[in-house]
């Protein structure tokens, strides 16, 4: 799947490619399988991006976006 | 009975402490201002619990080094309860780490916190509800407000605290995702307990993050709202506040002094100890107290924000080039406060590696106790642009930092990649009240230090000065004890251009503390004190070169003794200490050597 997230776009989350422990705090963090994501910030360079999640802002590395899969 | 606080990073957890005992721990909005776990009593009545502010968590699995202190604490505490505070604002993530409290088996109160944030947000919390189900009792405080505070305080006493029944319906058995589990049940709750009233209001916080976010303006941004910072700390207000207290000190104390002196008819060597001593060397340093104040209250406003993690976000992919993660900027940033307590803030850091690099970079993030230092050169030597000069010397710490570790993550600390999550708190305004109670805190430190450890090192400091080694009275200071010993030692610093025993000497008292380099300087200079004479001395004995030369050494050679004392702790290893020492004094001569004779 393409993964183009753009600001100000919003996916539901389907689960994550990869397994690790960034997944794990992802999890606890509410980052779950049928959540919406908002994407709202991004760094500059191409840092990370500041999604909302459940209401509340999170930062994360671009990395971490791309490893998080999205329904549709 | 002893009363836990424990709750997600950033929920208010230390605000409460301070309400409940009367303390005045610093709070910041960030996550994971409280490093260490902190003990205090509450009196109710005629009762006295012990009440511990543990460091923020988001879950009980030990996958940092504060998720595994937190749990491995509640297990050896016995007679205990816990007080989960709860973020309201933030009720679905708060009540994941609750449903694994609840499984603890610890008697349990949950505080919803933040409870006038809630109302702004047009949501109702139906506390009755979640309190059936949860099977503990829910209460809705402010501890920003101060609200609540007594009802909490009756359920403690009246021993409410219960051990609840409830569990996820899911064992935590293999093969199922735990955490999603907990959520669902979490979704189902919240469907339940909590109602929207009201669509909000716009949220100022989005709005304000649309520009200072903004993908191209956010670097730009900050680098205007650090310029402005010192732009203020430097500025004509401060300085004139600060040639006031140079007045006063010169015209009204050391005439009173003298009178008084006179009147008691005291020796000639008092005389001398409080005017080319004490005067000098301790009271001297009060001329610089506004910048030092003015800097920590801008700091704090900006600390307190919820600025500083967007900062940590913006850096986040600038500081990977070299070899670092964004969030080792919260802990630098703190640095210009104080060394000390940013040393201990990196234990936030997401790995050992992260946090050994951040510590070993702390000797060059400037602090407030160097501040004399630019404030006496800036503004005696480059007057209209002081504020530029000294924001200078901050980035030249940050970038020398930078360069530092860029070193050491290709040699010493070879990368382990790992995430960068981090919550990003709304922003907030602090109260007036609590600016000021942070800022008296500060200025009461500097009172406390002025009268401790500067004043002994200053009295020392006019012994070795006013004697020669034979213990006679020496005719003049370049002929005393220190100036024999700073003679030695000053050609060292010749090619850095500043060679005279007096700035080399300076500099080596200024270890223990780094205000005693402005202070030793104003001794030796036999100023008497005087603030136009010692500023007349600076402006001939250094150039512009010179003094550029000094401030960045005195930046960047050595951190002050405790901070010392603390890096040997937090590193745990002499050896890597020894050498962060040894690197910061040879950086030091190293960047002062290139300013003085490439730039």
């Amino acid at each position: 799947m393409k993964n183009k997230l753009r600001l100000g776009c919003k996916a539901t989350v389907k689960g994550f490619k990869n397994e690790n422990d960034n997944t794990k705090r992802l999890l606890e963090m509410g980052i779950t399988p049928g959540i919406t994501l908002y994407v709202l910030h991004t760094a500059p360079f191409g840092g990370g991006y500041i999604v909302k999640v459940r209401d509340y802002l999170v930062a994360i590395r671009a990395s971490e976006l791309l490893n998080i899969e999205f329904e549709k | 009975m002893n009363i836990l606080l424990v709750g997600n990073p950033n929920c208010g957890k230390t605000t409460l402490f301070n309400i409940l005992t009367g303390g005045k721990q610093y709070v910041g909005n960030w996550p994971g201002v409280t490093v260490e776990k902190k003990e205090g009593n509450l009196q109710i009545k005629n009762q006295s619990f012990k009440i511990y502010d543990l460091p923020g968590i988001y879950s009980l699995e030990p996958n940092t080094l504060e998720q595994k202190i937190t749990k491995n604490f509640l297990g050896e505490t016995k007679n205990s309860i816990i007080v989960n505070v709860i973020d309201a604002t933030n009720l679905e993530r708060s009540l994941y780490l609750t449903f694994q409290l609840l499984k603890e088996k610890i008697p349990m109160i949950i505080a919803l916190n933040m409870s006038d944030e809630l109302v702004k947000k047009g949501m109702v919390i139906d506390l009755d509800r979640l309190s059936n189900v949860l099977g503990v009792p829910v209460i809705s405080i402010s501890a920003f407000k101060n609200s609540g505070i007594s009802d909490l305080k009756s359920l403690i006493i009246k021993n409410k605290a219960t051990i609840s029944s409830y569990s996820v319906k899911c064992a935590n058995c293999k093969g199922c995702i735990y955490s999603e589990k907990i959520y669902d049940e979490i979704d189902s709750l919240i469907n339940l307990c909590v109602k929207k009233t009201k669509n909000s209001k716009i949220d100022y916080s989005e709005k304000i993050d649309k520009v200072l976010l903004n993908k191209y303006l956010s670097i730009p941004f900050f680098l205007l709202i650090m310029y402005s910072v010192f732009w203020v700390t430097f500025g004509d207000f401060t300085s004139s506040i600060s040639d006031y207290i140079g007045l006063f000190l010169e015209n009204q104390f050391k005439t009173y002094l003298t009178f008084l002196l006179n009147f008691l008819n005291a020796p000639s060597y008092i005389h001398s100890l409080f005017i080319d001593g004490i005067i000098p060397g301790v009271l001297m340093i009060f001329v610089f107290l506004p910048q030092i104040t003015v800097l920590f209250i801008l700091m704090s406003f900006l600390e307190y924000s919820g600025y500083m993690t967007r900062v940590a976000f913006i850096m986040d992919k600038l500081f990977s080039y070299f070899g670092l993660g964004g969030s080792s900027f919260i802990p630098m940033l703190m640095g210009f406060g104080c060394s000390v307590p940013a040393i201990m803030s990196c234990r936030i850091l997401p790995s050992e590696k992260d946090r050994k690099l951040t510590i070993m970079l702390m000797p060059f993030i400037s602090c407030n106790a160097r501040l004399p230092v630019y404030a006496l050169f800036a503004g005696v030597l480059f007057e209209r642009q002081k504020g530029a000069v000294v924001f200078s010397i901050y980035l030249l710490g940050i970038f020398v930092a930078l360069i530092v570790a860029l070193i050491l993550s290709k040699t010493m600390f070879k990368k382990d990649s790992n995430g960068f999550i981090m919550e990003i708190p709304p922003y907030r305004l602090p109260t007036l009240k609590n600016i000021i109670i942070q800022a008296w805190e500060k200025v009461r430190g500097f009172l406390i230090k002025a009268g401790t450890l500067l004043l002994i090192a200053s009295v020392i400091v006019w012994i070795v000065k006013t004697y020669t080694i034979t213990f006679a009275i020496a005719d003049s200071p370049e002929n005393s004890i220190i100036a024999m010993f700073g003679k030695i030692i000053s050609p060292i610093f010749i090619p850095l251009g500043f060679g005279d025993w007096r700035s080399a000497t300076a500099l080596l008292i200024g270890i223990p503390a780094k205000e005693m380099i402005v202070s030793s300087l104003s001794m030796l200079s036999d100023t008497t004190g005087n603030q136009d004479l010692f500023y007349q001395y600076v402006k001939n004995s250094f150039s512009l070169k010179s003094a550029y030369s000094f401030m960045a050494f005195s930046l960047l050679y050595m951190p002050c003794l405790s901070t010392i004392i603390t890096m040997f702790k937090e590193l745990n290893s002499k050896r890597l200490a020894v050498f962060s020492l040894a690197l910061s004094f040879f950086t030091a001569y190293a960047v002062s050597f290139i300013i003085y004779n490439f730039l």
